[in-house]
């Protein structure tokens, strides 16, 4: 099966690197790109890439050609999209090319463009489920201008499964279909059944003046590099490496709420828990602890809402404890905590095992006055009965 | 001279090396986090083809730190890297929900790995300052890492970008590591 897909991808790509469009970076045009954005059916060179990669996947998903695994979806998208096409739509959209990449894959055409192509990959998931065979090729493609030519849309995948044949690539789009013979080649005018999908002009796009605004600057959150220029890490003092970090942020785990992304989220603060085992001191790190029962593992959101970090320790707490439900009830002890270490619960940090054993021994203590007493008006009483 | 007493005191205090992976899916932030840990600074990063390793002193342990490539196909080579480490940092892209399952499926590969064993692990639930991203707890979750038993993990939500979060699971794994664990 693996070799499967990687054949399937191999294959794709050489039917998708012959074409000349894609044999430049869509951003830069540098040469034999080996990486792609799938959400926008691209190709990139690898310093393009990782500025789409900076973006973040709900931008732009990356892939290497030759480094990475490919889902048939995904190949799909790389052959509906294509450079060829990215352009165009991005062109009619007043995007020239070289102009600003995070700008240019934050506008409104990006978006809309992203989400034609994965409409098309979509219905054509249904139609390869609904109709085997169905060879509907041409896609509703974007109206070339004039100046750049766009191929009718046939799916690569559906060609291949009607044919059966790897063609050479030179002779690109126009081969003919076993179904639909009377195909034209690129520069003809669509007729027969693309005749309907020529007449139209991209019929997802409202309008043409609607979009057609100039690269605008949208505001990228691309921080620039917060260079704090102190460079005493590498001099000699061993201690000094705790580079910058103190003035970025704060360095002391406890309390610094401010700076958790859902620190208005209070968990729920029902604190049973830590006083049925007499624990209440146990953890003087933790901001506020919250405890219920909880089962379903949706809870562990929710209690650990506020928590900067989760450690296998406070998962567990004790080590002999076992059991998922036990793991389970035992997230919801540390939420509202900011930073806890394992050690927290095994004990081993040097405050925990002095909390523990602190809280320990207070339990013993009253255990003993409990029996203390008791047997002290044992004692009385019996000294009473004999006095009377 | 300042250098002959640093290594004196060096030796007399014993100053811990460490040898530590960075693993994680393509994209993760890996390489990021390595130079923010480096160099406190954010670097553009290219994706990585191969390995990036630098040296980081932190609480007085010397990090010997490999970040490796994430790409589906350079993954195997990563068990080349695994012999004599003392722990692993992996890093989750929390804003790319789509491969969290795969993001998990190949943590628990890394865990069953017998050269892996004594390893503690430090996950970094990066990505904090994008929309969309997943907190820690989710993370915790999509990973499974209450299946988990065998060894000490902490997860921290990091922003590489921002710088935040990163030192703190630094310091989690200094003291694990200075404690013994691993």
């Amino acid at each position: 099966m693996a070799s499967d897909a990687s054949a399937d991808k191999t294959a794709v790509f050489r039917k998708l690197k012959s074409k000349p469009e894609n044999k430049v970076c869509f951003d830069c045009d540098a040469k034999n790109p080996t990486w792609a954005s799938v959400t926008y059916g691209i190709f990139l060179c690898i310093d393009c890439s990782a500025v789409h990669r900076s973006l973040g996947v709900h931008i732009s998903f990356v892939r290497s050609t030759n480094l990475d695994s490919w889902s048939p979806e995904q190949l799909k998208m790389m052959s509906y999209g294509g450079n060829g096409r990215a352009r165009v739509f991005f062109k009619q959209h007043g995007w020239i090319d070289g102009s600003k990449v995070e700008a240019k894959y934050t506008s409104r055409a990006a978006d809309l463009y992203k989400q034609l192509l994965s409409k098309e990959i979509a219905s054509s998931v249904v139609e390869d489920l609904g109709l085997p065979e169905s060879p509907v090729a041409p896609r509703p493609a974007p109206v070339s201008n004039g100046h750049v030519k766009t191929f009718p849309k046939e799916s690569f995948f559906e060609r291949s499964e009607t044919e059966e044949v790897i063609e050479p690539p030179a002779p690109k789009v126009s081969h003919p279909v076993a179904t639909y013979p009377s195909k034209k080649p690129i520069g003809a005018r669509k007729t027969g059944k693309t005749g309907g999908l020529g007449a139209r002009k991209l019929t997802t796009k409202p309008s043409e003046n609607l979009y057609d605004q100039r690269p605008e600057e949208p505001p990228v959150s691309v921080p620039a590099s917060t260079k704090t220029g102190t460079k005493s890490a590498t001099n000699g003092s061993s201690y000094a490496s705790r580079f910058e970090y103190s003035e970025n942020a704060p360095s002391n785990g406890v309390s610094n709420g401010g700076s958790s992304v859902i620190s208005h989220v209070t968990p729920p603060t029902s604190s049973d828990f830590f006083s049925e085992f007499g624990m209440e001191n146990g953890f003087p790190k933790k901001a506020s602890m919250a405890s219920s029962q909880v089962q379903e593992t949706d809870d562990a959101r929710k209690k650990f809402s506020n928590a900067k970090s989760i450690s296998s320790a406070q998962f567990f707490g004790d080590q002999n404890k076992s059991g998922d439900t036990e793991a389970q009830a035992s997230l919801q002890k540390f939420s509202g905590s900011t930073a806890i270490s394992s050690s927290d619960l095994f004990g081993q940090g040097s405050d925990d095992i002095f909390d523990v054993s602190a809280s320990d021994l207070i339990n013993r203590i009253t255990f003993q006055a409990q029996q203390d007493i008791s047997s002290l008006k044992n004692i009385a009483s019996s000294l009473m009965s004999d006095l009377f | 001279m300042g250098i002959v007493f640093t290594r004196l005191f060096s030796s007399l205090f014993g100053n811990r090396e460490a040898r530590i992976l960075v693993l994680g899916l393509d994209n993760a932030g890996k390489t990021t986090i390595l130079y923010r840990m480096q160099m406190g600074e954010v670097v553009s990063t290219i994706p990585t083809i191969g390995f990036n390793v630098e040296t980081v002193q932190y609480n007085n342990i010397k990090f010997q730190v490999w970040d490796l490539g994430g790409q589906t196909s350079i993954r195997p080579y990563w068990r080349c890297y695994f012999p004599n480490t003392q722990a692993i940092i992996y890093v989750v892209d929390s804003s790319d929900t789509d491969r969290l399952v795969i993001a998990k499926d190949e943590f628990h590969a890394i865990l069953e790995e017998e050269e892996l064993k004594g390893a503690v692990v430090l996950l970094f639930a990066n990505k904090q300052d994008l929309p969309g991203a997943l907190d820690d707890a989710s993370v915790t979750e999509a990973l499974e890492l209450h299946k988990i038993k065998s060894r000490q993990w902490a997860i921290f939500k990091t922003s590489a970008i921002k710088g935040e979060g990163i030192f703190e699971g630094l310091d989690w794994l200094s003291n694990t590591l200075k404690s013994g664990g691993g």
